[in-house]
């Protein structure tokens, strides 16, 4: 016997739910699409070029944005915390 | 009369030679941006790596005599910098640098010992004194010392311009202790060794 499938309910809980998915996914892919650098995150980085009349090798610096791991992670702690209070919210959800 | 007409060459020789031999006096303000020093510290998760460009001073060198150089390069503690902001705000804080109270890290140049020449490129261990955040240490620093003559006007594009440069090169290291910084503190977070790299040109313009 199949139990018919129920339709998806705009609630709070999942509300909460989607916004928990799109942050862990948000966080990674911003993370993994600038390099899924194991460091901190740089707002700046450098190319080193060398003069040529001296032989000095040198540090231009850029602006530019490189995710460190705190963005995967921070984002992953900020859905975990969604999900649990879409848990919460599902349980304060009178019943049907 | 003909003993005087031999000898006004030879003084005239001897002048240009000793005009050649004086000790020149480079100034080191940079106006590419290349002079540099790199810096950089073991911590857990990545080296903290960083730069500095406000680099100034001078130093007297003589190409005859090198073991008679001196001098003093100064760094505006308000260029280092490093990749990450957060970071970059504490290096400067007043609990590391603290680049308000401590504008400058100056290096002056004592005395050089082992002192060996290959063509334009002169080595010597550079004794001095380092001052960084308000506290002066006697150091050692190995330093290559390449003379570029007749090079400033290539640097600057304008081959009217005649002059030498000076190339100094130093890779050292030091103890952020010794100078009071975070002495004992954060050494989980942060090593307490600083890799410190520099690369550096100055010019000795003549007229």
């Amino acid at each position: 016997m199949l139990s018919r499938a129920v339709p998806f309910a705009w609630t709070l809980a999942n509300t909460l739910r989607a916004a928990a998915l799109a942050l862990l996914l948000g966080g990674f892919g911003v993370w993994l699409a600038t390099g899924a650098h194991l460091g901190f995150t740089q707002t700046s980085l450098v190319t080193i070029k060398r003069d040529e009349v001296t032989g000095i090798d040198y540090p231009e610096r850029r602006p530019g944005f490189v995710a460190g791991v705190e963005i995967p992670l921070g984002t992953a702690a900020a859905a975990i915390a969604l999900a649990l209070l879409s848990l919460a919210a599902d349980r304060r959800r009178p019943a049907a | 009369m003909n003993t005087h007409l031999v000898r006004l060459p030879l003084l005239l020789a001897a002048l240009g030679l000793s005009a050649q031999a004086a000790p020149l006096t480079f100034d080191f303000k940079d106006p590419k941006g290349v002079n540099n020093v790199q810096f950089s510290l073991d911590a857990p998760l990545e080296s903290i790596t960083g730069t500095g460009t406000g680099i100034s001073g001078s130093v007297t060198f003589d190409p005859a005599q090198p073991a008679a150089t001196k001098g003093k390069i100064t760094l505006d503690t308000k260029s280092l910098t490093v990749g990450n902001p957060m970071m970059a705000d504490h290096l400067r804080g007043g609990n590391w640098l603290d680049v308000a109270n401590h504008p400058a890290i100056t290096f002056e140049a004592v005395s050089l010992s082992n002192v060996r020449t290959q063509g334009n490129v002169v080595t010597a261990d550079v004794a001095g004194k380092l001052t960084v955040k308000g506290v002066t240490k006697d150091i050692k620093v190995p330093v290559s010392f390449t003379h570029l003559p007749d090079k400033l006007g290539a640097r600057v594009n304008d081959p009217k311009i005649k002059g030498d440069l000076l190339v100094l090169r130093a890779n050292f290291a030091i103890n952020r202790a010794d100078f009071g910084i975070q002495a004992g503190k954060n050494t989980d977070k942060v090593a307490e060794t600083i890799q410190l790299s520099l690369s550096i040109a100055g010019a000795a313009p003549k007229s």
